[in-house]
């Protein structure tokens, strides 16, 4: 690898931080390799090590320090937020456990409400069985044709309605565990100030 | 044996090692490591975050056709570099107490 490779590489591995942080970054090196001289070249970049391993100082100085300045994190992408919390030299189980009990917490949720929507499908079709079952019946027996006829569409009206409510009671319960994680991580950002 | 030089300690004598002139990149980075043993890579995101809380400023040059661009400790920063000087010598005494056994188990 020649210097302009690991200034390539450099440049890419930085590419997801803002642009003037990318400039200001490259521009060190830069320089550092210009006054190191082209003699030095080879000594500098065993000493500088991977231009991955450079980025990844760089990224996670950025991640510390200038996420928990902010007020908020909305905006920046999540897995800059996680790097924000994990590179900060606080206890990581603690922040391992949450983020740990958050993930369990969300897959049991999404067990439940896909249980719940199964057994709403379930009612939903039961409802249009019925239904069609009263139309055939209506031959033997017209009083209890028609009353399958209506206890299918009841049926299908409790059925698409429960559906209907556990999609939005799902909605509800993710934004507001989102929130609610959201908000800790901040808390705690803001904690170790 | 090695201890590792980081975090506030390490912004510390950045701020030191510039409180008498200020100096560029490449310049600097030979400087800190003369005297400790710090990887090379650790020095810009420390200057950045020393630029981030206004303990550092910096100055462009030309130099040989093209820009330097040079460190400068703040008022800021050479307050502190003060409190780090105050902090360090309670920490140091510290250590030596403990070192030497003279704290009583």
């Amino acid at each position: 690898m020649n210097r302009s490779d690991f200034m390539m590489e450099l440049r890419k591995a930085l590419r997801r931080l803002p642009p003037s942080e990318v400039e200001s970054a490259v521009g060190f090196y830069e320089e550092y390799f210009d006054d190191a001289g082209p003699e030095n070249e080879g000594k500098v970049m065993t000493e500088l090590g991977s231009p991955k391993a450079v980025a990844a100082k760089i990224i996670g100085e950025y991640a510390v320090n200038e996420l928990n300045q902010k007020t908020t994190w909305r905006g920046y992408p999540l897995w800059l937020v996680l790097l924000g919390i994990f590179a900060s030299p606080v206890a990581l189980p603690l922040a391992l456990a949450v983020v740990i009990t958050a993930v369990a917490l969300i897959f049991t949720l999404v067990v439940v409400f896909f249980s719940l929507g199964a057994a709403a499908v379930a009612v939903v079709f039961l409802g249009i069985v019925v239904f069609f079952a009263g139309f055939a019946a209506m031959g033997q027996s017209f009083g209890t044709g028609v009353f399958f006829v209506g206890y299918g569409l009841f049926s299908l009206a409790v059925g698409t309605f429960l559906a209907w409510g556990i999609v939005k009671l799902s909605r509800v319960t993710f934004a507001a565990l989102q929130k609610g994680l959201a908000n800790y991580l901040i808390r705690r950002g803001e904690r170790k100030q | 044996m090695r201890f590792t030089v980081a975090g506030t300690l390490l912004d510390s004598c950045v701020l030191g090692a510039l409180q008498g002139r200020p100096a560029y990149g490449y310049e600097l980075t030979q400087q800190i490591q003369a005297a400790i043993d710090v990887s090379e890579s650790t020095l810009y995101p420390v200057l950045r975050r020393l630029l981030q809380s206004g303990k550092l400023d910096t100055f462009d040059e030309p130099f040989d056709g093209r820009n330097r661009r040079y460190y400068r400790i703040t008022g800021q920063g050479k307050a502190a570099l003060q409190d780090a000087m105050t902090a360090w010598h309670s920490y140091k005494e510290s250590i030596e107490t403990l070192l030497t056994g003279g704290i009583e188990p």
